[in-house]
């Protein structure tokens, strides 16, 4: 499983590496906007990730080759969502890392991530990745290519949009059932944003419970989002006709 | 006589086709010919060995194993080719290779070094940049370097030269030295198969016409010529895919010694090769009895 991952990620190093290199360079023109979309972005750039392995092999007939190698079915699949997972992952901890470095090193932009990240928020940042890769690879598996560009195109502007609701949302925003008054939006909702509805639930509940409580919470909600979706890869991908 | 494949009322339903009852058996150490026209179920039946497609009943054995139940080990001891071979296009041969090699326990990279010298191939080249008959070589090397027991191929030979073509069935015969491997072999072109292949297995329609040894099937068989008043007595069901013209006609038997016996000097009977065979069998009434 581990040595499908590990080629998945070699495979797509390249594309790996454009993101990095994307990140590392046009980071303070992002920063300079603001910070909340500097950690937002990379879901949107997080799909292409998924998209070009997925678009590669199913152009190769990939998935030939595989079947007829001496693995299993399951085993394809959830290598599938690893890599995917880790590449993705990986692409937000250079990011954080790069806003870091900005901090500690550059004057002219300061953003005060040390303030902004926090246990809570990364793992708030890392649901919605899991939840695109959950619900991309199963649309892909059943659709076949003609849908997966579609789906592509829907979820990338999903994002998109998501992403320019959530810029003019933050400009003003206010919460009846909180009080709240400031940014929020959708990207307050996925958690990139402190002062949310969400992270104020959250603050009441780690106030309530201590801290493990609603981390467990968004744990288990990851590992059950990525469970089912696995589940349902695999039943798909086993009435696969190749 | 031990079988290394086993297929028992194999059994495939697609909307426009349906695999029906497919049973015929490999014995370890032969080659067996897969033949039938375009369409007739020998890709289908590939696929089904390999787990590709799901079967809707009947069972696949090989090395006495049921194919689904011990996947992983059946498949770690076949080499399969397919006819469009499945590969990273923008990767390297050796990157291929990489991938592939660390899945199979008994690769052979000395095996596979040899093999690519043999067939001339630069691993430095980018897969989509070979000709059809490079890939196919490429995709048999790879297929051949983890000491398999049983090599399935699916077209191997079509689209390539002859000259290729004869090589790849020198090394066929080659790796038949080994009394353990067998190899599997869907083709229409019948001709690779009369030079190399032990069994014959002819496919038409989703159904087994015949599947029985070659050189038996070459001696039964004959190839008819004779005057049209022959066909109007009841000798029809001897004939297969008859084609009548203005001066007589010509069909297949499938039981040369008594279309002999019953016409004597009337007839004459020409061994057939594969290709008649196959000619006559898939003509309009090939197959079924006049």
């Amino acid at each position: 499983m581990f040595r499908l991952s590990l080629k998945d990620i070699k495979i797509n190093k390249i594309a790996f590496l454009i993101n990095l290199a994307f990140w590392t360079i046009l980071g303070p023109a992002w920063l300079s906007l603001n910070t909340d979309l500097y950690l937002m972005l990379p879901v949107f750039f997080g799909l292409f990730v998924v998209m070009i392995p997925m678009s590669t092999e199913l152009r190769d007939d990939i998935d030939i080759l595989y079947n007829s190698l001496p693995i299993k079915k399951r085993t394809i699949i959830i290598s599938r969502y690893i890599s995917s997972l880790v590449m993705i992952i990986l692409i937000y901890a250079w990011i954080i890392l790069i806003g870091f470095l900005m901090d500690k090193y550059l004057t002219l932009i300061q953003i005060g991530l040390a303030e902004k990240i926090s246990a809570g928020t990364i793992l708030l940042i890392i649901l919605p990745v899991v939840l695109i890769v959950s619900i991309y690879i199963p649309i892909v598996l059943r659709f076949g290519f003609t849908v997966f560009i579609t789906s592509g195109v829907i979820i990338f502007m999903g994002v998109f949009s998501g992403f320019i609701a959530g810029i003019s949302y933050m400009i003003s925003a206010s919460s009846p059932v909180t009080g709240y008054e400031g940014p929020g939006g959708l990207a307050g909702i996925i958690g990139m944003i402190k002062n949310n509805d969400l992270i104020h639930y959250l603050g009441k509940a780690i106030e309530a419970y201590g801290t493990w409580v609603p981390v467990i919470i968004i744990l288990f909600a990851i590992v059950l989002i990525v469970f089912v979706s696995i589940n349902i890869s695999i039943s798909i991908y086993r009435k696969k006709e190749l | 006589m031990d079988n290394i494949l086993e297929i028992d009322l194999l059994r495939k339903e697609y909307k426009n086709f349906t695999l029906n009852d497919v049973s015929f058996q490999l014995p370890y150490g032969y080659i067996m010919g897969l033949i039938g026209p375009n369409g007739a179920g020998k890709t289908t039946i590939i696929k089904l060995i390999m787990n590709l497609i799901r079967k809707n009943d009947g069972s696949i054995r090989v090395f006495g194993k049921d194919n689904l139940e011990d996947e992983i080990d059946v498949k770690s001891r076949i080499g399969f080719v397919y006819d469009t071979p499945p590969f990273y296009e923008h990767l390297t041969l050796a990157q291929n290779k990489s991938i592939v090699s660390q899945f199979y326990r008994e690769w052979d990279e000395e095996l596979f070094k040899n093999y690519t010298n043999d067939f001339e191939l630069d691993l430095r080249s980018k897969f989509k940049i070979l000709s059809r008959g490079m890939k196919m070589k490429f995709q048999l090397a790879m297929a051949l370097s983890h000491n398999a027991d049983l090599i399935i191929l699916d077209e191997p030979t079509s689209g390539l030269d002859p000259v290729f073509r004869r090589e790849l069935l020198n090394i066929f015969s080659g790796l038949m030295q080994n009394e353990k491997k067998s190899i599997l072999f869907s083709t229409h072109i019948t001709s690779d198969l009369e030079r190399i292949a032990d069994f014959v297995t002819f496919i038409k329609n989703g159904e087994v016409v015949f599947s029985d040894e070659k050189d038996s099937i070459l001696e039964s068989w004959g190839v008819i010529k004779g005057g049209n008043e022959l066909l109007e007595e009841d000798h029809g069901r001897l004939f297969r895919g008859i084609r009548k013209h203005e001066y007589g006609f010509e069909a297949l038997t499938s039981d040369a010694r008594e279309v002999a016996r019953r016409f004597k000097s009337n007839v004459t009977i020409e061994k057939p090769t594969l290709e008649d065979i196959m000619f006559f069998m898939t003509s309009n009434n090939g197959g079924s009895d006049v």
